[in-house]
């Protein structure tokens, strides 16, 4: 799968206690969102498990994704939760291959209280980003 | 490539046998270039291809060179006229494929109704040139053009592509004709780097898909395909019993050509995208998607819904309607695949908005609720194939009307249902659901086992040679023809 766009900056100065530590963050916060958006315990929640097991729908996965951008102030490909469709592969390669340190890090805008946080202006993807990269407007 | 053709094999043998003698002989002398194994993959696509079909080779050729010379020039331009390049080409292969394939359904269907509505005549029939006959893999390679041109305008490597690799992207022998549709980003670098090389690991592999795929189309596929009676409209019993018959073909038919050519890319060092997941294990619409014809789902997804939504998310539930009802007027010029797309859509949607809130009351109360995820979602699928198989609207009409009236369910019609069958033919059909059922539950073990693939079990090396052997003793006498052939 091509990513689209992405602004994926590997990480690979990331100590290995860091990156368990990032990816259980990252864990945690999807599986907050899936567990609010799909009106689920989150308790319930296997990160093991396919995300489509839990009734994520596409529509499901594109908001996610727009959050998740929201959340690490990261442009990520719009198939993250199709190409990485368990909450432990997506949240490993957001760690893997992007720079997430400083939506991480204690204190930073984005890491109090992500879920209550009001929503970014929506980022333009698709035909109407390509064209205004192209016109530059 | 029509696999279940004696000639496909023929051809590549005949093509085989002094191409590889020479190759060898080439490498004794070290007079082997290794372009010259591109080469002979090239010449071994395009002579089975036209062994397949000249006519669909024609149309094939001159879409190659077209887009070949366009995203060349595609990639040397920049802005705008990069974008220019990028929208011409695809409308061309687009213009091509609807030539073919939906010209005459909109002038003898469309047309008809508007004009009809409005109070004038039909238009009178098209007599164009190939008008009533869709080339062979004209659907399949006409996406993979245009992938091709989306994603190298879109990807940071200008490089200029080579001929024969670009060859080679659109023309390989084993999915050309019928998928998986591939991408640039997996395919193209296997291409590039391609070097014929027969090692024993590739060719254990190659052989379990091979295995697999065959005993699917050959023995399941095409023992199930004779039972199928389109006509049947009045009993309700038999338009479901027949539907699932289908829907156990259409899956076998169409996985089995996709895992023969996985194995025959794979006997060549190249790995493909494995088309199907064991579709029929899922407990979910959503999940059904994930796993059925993975190749053209992602197409639409990433080239259709993504595209068409940009940021507009919350018109996500309206994009997604129109992706699906394009991807079932993909399948054919026909309102029942129009109606089939449209229905999974909104399957999909009545599951988000409806469905959640039930299943969660339902999960609280029943002891089984993935049985019953699972069985709701088989259900449905079976019914959706209702639409699929059934291209004469007013008869599948009348198939709906029967379904929905009770009295169609009476007991005189499930003793008119099996005296339909003689004991036979009860016995054949009896021994391809026995194998059927075992292959599908064997899936879903690999599943429950949450093994790597979901043919796991059933690519073991044990199992290959007994599917294999099982392909040789139960392969229907008369081959039915690939059901994706006609897309």
């Amino acid at each position: 799968m091509q990513l689209q766009n992405s602004s994926s900056k590997p990480n690979p100065e990331l100590q290995p206690a860091d990156t368990a530590t990032s990816v259980k963050a990252i864990e945690a916060w999807l599986a907050t969102k899936l567990a609010k958006q799909l009106r689920l315990d989150v308790k319930t929640l296997s990160v093991h498990e396919p995300l489509t097991r839990y009734g994520l729908d596409s529509i499901d996965a594109v908001t996610l994704v727009g959050d998740l951008e929201d959340w690490l102030g990261l442009e990520l490909p719009s198939t993250l939760l199709w190409d990485y469709p368990t909450i432990e592969k997506a949240s490993q390669y957001l760690v893997k291959d992007f720079d997430i340190s400083a939506a991480l890090a204690p204190g930073s805008e984005s890491n109090s209280e992500q879920s209550d946080a009001p929503d970014a202006p929506a980022k333009t993807q698709g035909w109407g980003n390509l064209w205004r990269q192209i016109s530059g407007s | 490539m029509n696999f279940s053709d004696f000639s496909f094999w023929w051809v590549l043998l005949l093509f085989s046998i002094p191409f590889f003698t020479i190759r060898s002989l080439g490498k004794s002398m070290n007079l082997w270039w290794p372009i010259l194994d591109g080469i002979g993959l090239m010449a071994m696509s395009l002579i089975l291809f036209v062994n397949a079909s000249r006519s669909s080779f024609a149309i094939f050729i001159f879409e190659l060179i077209f887009n070949y010379a366009m995203v060349e020039l595609m990639l040397r331009r920049k802005g705008q006229a990069a974008v220019a390049i990028a929208t011409a080409v695809i409308a061309v292969d687009i213009a091509i494929l609807a030539y073919f394939k939906y010209l005459n359904f909109f002038v003898e269907d469309v047309l008809s109704l508007m004009l009809g509505s409005l109070g004038y005549a039909a238009p009178t029939k098209l007599n164009l040139p190939g008008m009533y006959s869709i080339p062979p893999g004209l659907s399949f390679y006409s996406f993979q053009m245009v992938a091709f041109v989306v994603d190298s305008f879109r990807s940071r490597d200008k490089k200029a592509i080579g001929f024969v690799d670009y060859v080679n992207f659109v023309s390989f022998f084993p999915q050309v004709v019928a998928g998986p549709i591939e991408r640039r980003s997996d395919f193209f670098p296997q291409i590039e780097a391609f070097r014929f090389k027969f090692s024993w690991s590739n060719l254990e592999a190659g052989f379990c898909w091979l295995s697999l795929g065959l005993f699917m189309k050959l023995v399941l596929a095409d023992n199930l395909a004779p039972y199928i009676q389109l006509e049947e409209s009045a009993n309700a019993w038999l338009l479901w019993f027949f539907a699932y018959l289908f829907t156990l073909r259409i899956y076998f038919d169409f996985a089995g050509y996709s895992f023969i050519a996985l194995g025959l890319a794979q006997i060549l060092g190249i790995r493909l995208t494995v088309n199907f997941l064991a579709p029929y294990t899922a407990q979910s619409i959503q999940e059904f998607w994930r796993r059925w014809h993975v190749t053209l789902s992602t197409w639409f997804r990433d080239y259709v819904f993504l595209p068409l939504m940009g940021s507009k998310k919350q018109w996500a539930p309206f994009f997604l309607l129109v992706t699906f009802t394009l991807s079932g007027f993909w399948h054919g010029a026909a309102w029942n695949f129009v109606l089939w797309g449209a229905y999974h859509g909104l399957l999909l949607l009545v599951l988000r908005y409806a469905g959640r809130p039930f299943h969660r009351f339902v999960g609280q109360h029943l002891f089984m609720p993935q049985f019953l995820s699972w069985a709701l979602t088989f259900g449905s699928v079976i019914l959706g194939c209702l639409f699929f198989m059934e291209s004469d609207i007013g008869r599948l009409g009348l198939k709906m009307q029967t379904l929905l009236n009770p009295l169609a369910y009476s007991l005189s019609n499930v003793s008119q249902a099996l005296s339909s069958f003689s004991a036979n033919e009860l016995f054949a059909l009896a021994l391809t659901l026995t194998l059927a059922t075992t292959v599908l539950l064997l899936e879903h073990m690999a599943v429950w086992q949450k093994r790597d693939c979901e043919y796991a079990i059933l690519r073991s090396p044990l199992m290959a040679r007994a599917l294999f052997g099982l392909t040789i003793l139960f392969a229907a006498n008369i081959p039915s023809k690939f059901i994706y052939f006609q897309f």
